[in-house]
């Protein structure tokens, strides 16, 4: 019983590292959707038909896009601590690299 | 001036066209709020995982403080600002979600959706500017330019729910594709949900069709025969007999055609968003269904020919290993459809698109100057055909007739080889049926009010079905009171036809009609009238106790002095069936918000004002009165809509002309060439029905 709980517990311990691996995967992604944006906002500059909101409205969401990432990552690390708390014997758990 | 001597905000000579700049940022942007969407699913799910949620009761305070940063990624403005998918849905999640579309659901996804919108709508006016009066493309700009993102986030899913507004939003083909994006970003949900289902049931044609129907197989022979099935729902299948002696078949599919309703037929915008993606829609699955009705045998060779949706119909039956096994699908043509690469079922099926890239149904990214390259240049089974038309103007380069006409003219070496991959379907028909094709899963469009019996009148443009019906109209009637003398000298010299008094004055009616989905197709309207006595016996205060009056009961009516209509179709119908005196002309209206317009240069008429507060009042149903020969005609209308009664204070007409004919002049003698109304009956949105004119002896 003891062998099987333990089993369970580095399965649970295994999807949270998975779950802090997808989380930062994700920021860099929203920093990269935030670059993207940005890029976006150039090419309009060149293109006389482009609408007037269509900078601030960008820049806003671009933003946004930067604040999400960061707000991802740091629920990553609040997870992280959670995962060594929960599993303390596994060793130095830095979690997988993003 | 830059140094490189151009300046900033204009092109540099020999760049890219703009609306394609805007069309590819426009595509950029949707695929990030796809990422975004995809993102602020997976933090979801993070959040609802069972494990997380085991291990934050081992260890409360550090799980608590875990799942506090995930919903503060999940929900915090700026950032994800909220669930934006399907991810499965516990108890936080299912109530973060309700939280959010409560608040109007403006996350970030649907934020960057909006903008992919935008830009998509500026490159499209870029490249056509007409579009931007048409119903749907107004319906859509109003609701996008709300204050805020989130109010026009809100205003989008409104509108996106609104069937009766999906008839006016038909219109915007080159927009169809982003919606449908949108649409899904925004309602967290695929588009493709619901039970698909599909009839057919086989109909007889009308006399007059039956003569237009080609009676020898021929590739323009189909196509008119497609045209004149005129997109109410209707499919044909032929039997013809070709050159060997075996009977093959050839089934024809009909398109769209904005500002048409579309019955209880599946090609409704909603089906015809499926066809572009799905090879199972409620059209194909009605196909199927009117070729088993038509007795086909399994393994008979089967040509298939479309138009618009008909075209990417056929096109997925050719894809459909099902139907391929049961039939051999010999042929599939698709003419002014979005073909993509489309792989069919049965590698001998021999494919051909036929595409004006000015299109925007077929091509809607348009300015393609080369025709799409085959993926093998050897593959002698498709037949791609993309040329530039005359004309720009669309939906008009969307048309069959257009398409026939350019194949017959610009086209011959195609239409050529097109009739040469056709051999074996070229030879007598013996057979024509058609089928109406039935969605099951819908009540018809209207229904119950526009759910009428129907019969055909003989016009100079072909049939056309009695009662007329409205399915999506704007009206505003300005009612002036008019010196009863004045309305007198302009009614026919009848003494028994003599305006209706209002204590010492008799009433004008200037009526202003934006009718965007009708069964004469789509036109504006503007009309001048004068209420009448009763033509027998009239009494002081008929036009009083009429207004008590079911208006079927009704002794008094509108005499029409003048009518203006922007189609031809409209225009004979005006004529031949309720013998109004009408004139076609260029008009426009907006008439669906509180600032009304209505504008028309050839008449120099300007109406354009404020509505202001307004009270319900009963529909406006009315009787018309008309003359055809030494006869009256009187038609009734039924309308069904929210009529409000405003103040005519803010709503001003105005004659830019000197003309005195058409409306001009009478407008000045009865005094409101520059007047405000008394009051005005406004409705931005009703349905109605006009029955043909009954003839008095009178």
């Amino acid at each position: 019983m003891v062998t099987e709980s333990a089993r369970a517990s580095a399965a649970h311990a295994d999807e949270l590292l998975a779950h802090i691996g997808r989380l930062r995967a994700d920021a860099d992604l929203m920093d990269g959707y935030a670059r993207r944006l940005r890029a976006t906002v150039t090419t309009l500059d060149g293109c006389p038909t482009a609408p007037e909101w269509g900078r601030p409205a960008l820049e806003r969401q671009a933003a946004a896009c930067a604040s999400a990432a960061v707000r991802l990552r740091t629920a990553a690390e609040a997870l992280l601590a959670h995962a060594r708390v929960d599993r303390p014997t596994r060793g130095a758990m830095s979690g997988p690299s993003s | 001036m830059r140094a490189d001597g151009t300046e900033p905000g204009r092109p540099v000579p020999g760049g890219p066209h703009p609306g394609n700049v805007l069309r590819d940022c426009a595509r950029d942007v949707l695929e990030i709020a796809e990422g975004i969407r995809a993102v602020s699913e997976r933090t979801a799910t993070t959040l609802s995982a069972p494990d997380l949620t085991a291990a934050t009761r081992r260890h409360p305070r550090t799980g608590l403080a875990g799942c506090w940063a995930l919903l503060r990624a999940l929900t915090a403005k700026p950032g994800l600002g909220g669930s934006a998918g399907t991810a499965p849905r516990g108890g936080l999640t299912r109530a973060l979600g309700l939280a959010g579309r409560a608040r109007g659901g403006a996350n970030l996804a649907a934020l960057v959706a909006l903008t992919s919108l935008r830009l998509r709508i500026a490159a499209v006016l870029a490249d056509h500017p007409e579009l931007a009066r048409t119903p749907g493309m107004r319906l859509l700009t109003r609701a996008l330019t709300a204050d805020r993102d989130e109010d026009a986030v809100r205003a989008l899913r409104v509108l996106l729910r609104d069937r009766t507004a999906q008839r006016a939003l038909s219109g915007l083909a080159p927009l169809i594709s982003e919606l449908l994006s949108v649409c899904a970003l925004l309602d967290g949900r695929s588009e493709s949900g619901g039970t698909l289902e599909g009839g057919a049931e086989a109909v007889d044609l009308t006399d007059q069709r039956r003569r237009i129907i080609a009676t020898e197989g021929s590739l323009l022979g189909f196509l008119r025969n497609i045209e004149a099935l005129s997109t109410d729902g209707r499919i044909l299948v032929q039997n013809v007999r070709g050159p060997d002696g075996v009977v093959r078949y050839v089934v024809q599919a009909p398109g769209t055609a904005p500002g048409r309703p579309r019955h209880d037929a599946p090609q409704d915008l909603m089906g015809a968003w499926r066809d572009l993606r799905a090879t199972d829609s409620p059209y194909t699955r009605s196909l199927v269904r009117a070729l088993a009705a038509h007795g086909i045998p399994r393994g008979a060779e089967l040509a298939l020919i479309g138009h618009s949706e008909g075209g990417n119909a056929v096109l997925n039956l050719a894809q459909d290993e099902d139907f391929c096994r049961t039939y051999r699908v010999t042929h599939a043509i698709a003419v002014g459809s979005p073909a993509g690469d489309r792989k069919p079922a049965d590698p001998r099926t021999w494919i051909a698109t036929v595409t004006n890239q000015y299109d925007l149904v077929a091509a809607p990214d348009g300015h393609r100057t080369e025709p799409a390259a085959p993926a093998d240049p050897a593959d002698t089974t498709r037949y791609h055909v993309e040329y530039a038309g005359p004309t720009r103007e669309f939906p008009l380069c969307h048309r069959l007739r257009e398409y026939i006409e350019h194949l017959r003219t610009l086209l011959p070496v195609a239409r050529a080889d097109l009739d040469e991959a056709l051999a074996p379907y070229r030879g007598p028909v013996v057979r024509t049926q058609a089928y109406r094709l039935k969605d099951h899963a819908h009540p018809p469009a209207g229904h119950p009010f526009l759910t009428l019996a129907t019969a055909p009148v003989r016009t100079t443009v072909g049939p056309v079905d009695v009662p007329v019906r409205y399915y999506d109209s704007a009206a505003a009637h300005l009612c002036f009171p008019v010196d009863p003398a004045a309305a007198r000298s302009l009614l026919p010299d009848a003494h028994w036809l003599t305006p209706s008094r209002l204590g010492p004055r008799a009433l004008a009616v200037l009526s202003l009609h934006e009718h965007r989905c009708t069964t004469i197709g789509p036109y504006t309207e503007i009309a001048l009238s004068v209420l009448v006595d009763d033509l027998w016996r009239p009494r002081p205060y008929d036009a009083v106790t009429d207004l008590l009056r079911r208006v079927d009961l009704r002794r008094t009516g509108r005499y029409v002095l003048s009518l203006a209509v922007t189609t031809e179709a409209a225009r004979v119908v005006a004529q031949e069936v309720w013998g109004q005196p009408v004139l076609r002309m260029r008009a426009e209206a907006d008439l669906t918000g509180r600032e009304i317009r209505a504008r028309s240069e050839d008449l120099g008429l300007v109406v354009e004002g404020r509505l202001g507060p307004g009270v319900r009042c009963p529909d406006a149903d009315r009787a018309l009165y008309g003359r055809r020969g030494t006869g009256t005609v009187r038609t009734l209308v039924r309308a069904h809509g929210r009529l409000r009664l405003h103040p005519g204070a803010g709503v001003r007409v105005r004659l830019d002309t000197a003309a005195a004919e058409p409306l001009a002049g009478q407008l000045r003698r009865l005094g409101i060439d520059a007047a405000r109304p008394l009051f005005v009956l406004a409705c931005p949105q009703f349905m109605a029905h006009r029955g043909g004119g009954a003839e008095l002896a009178r």
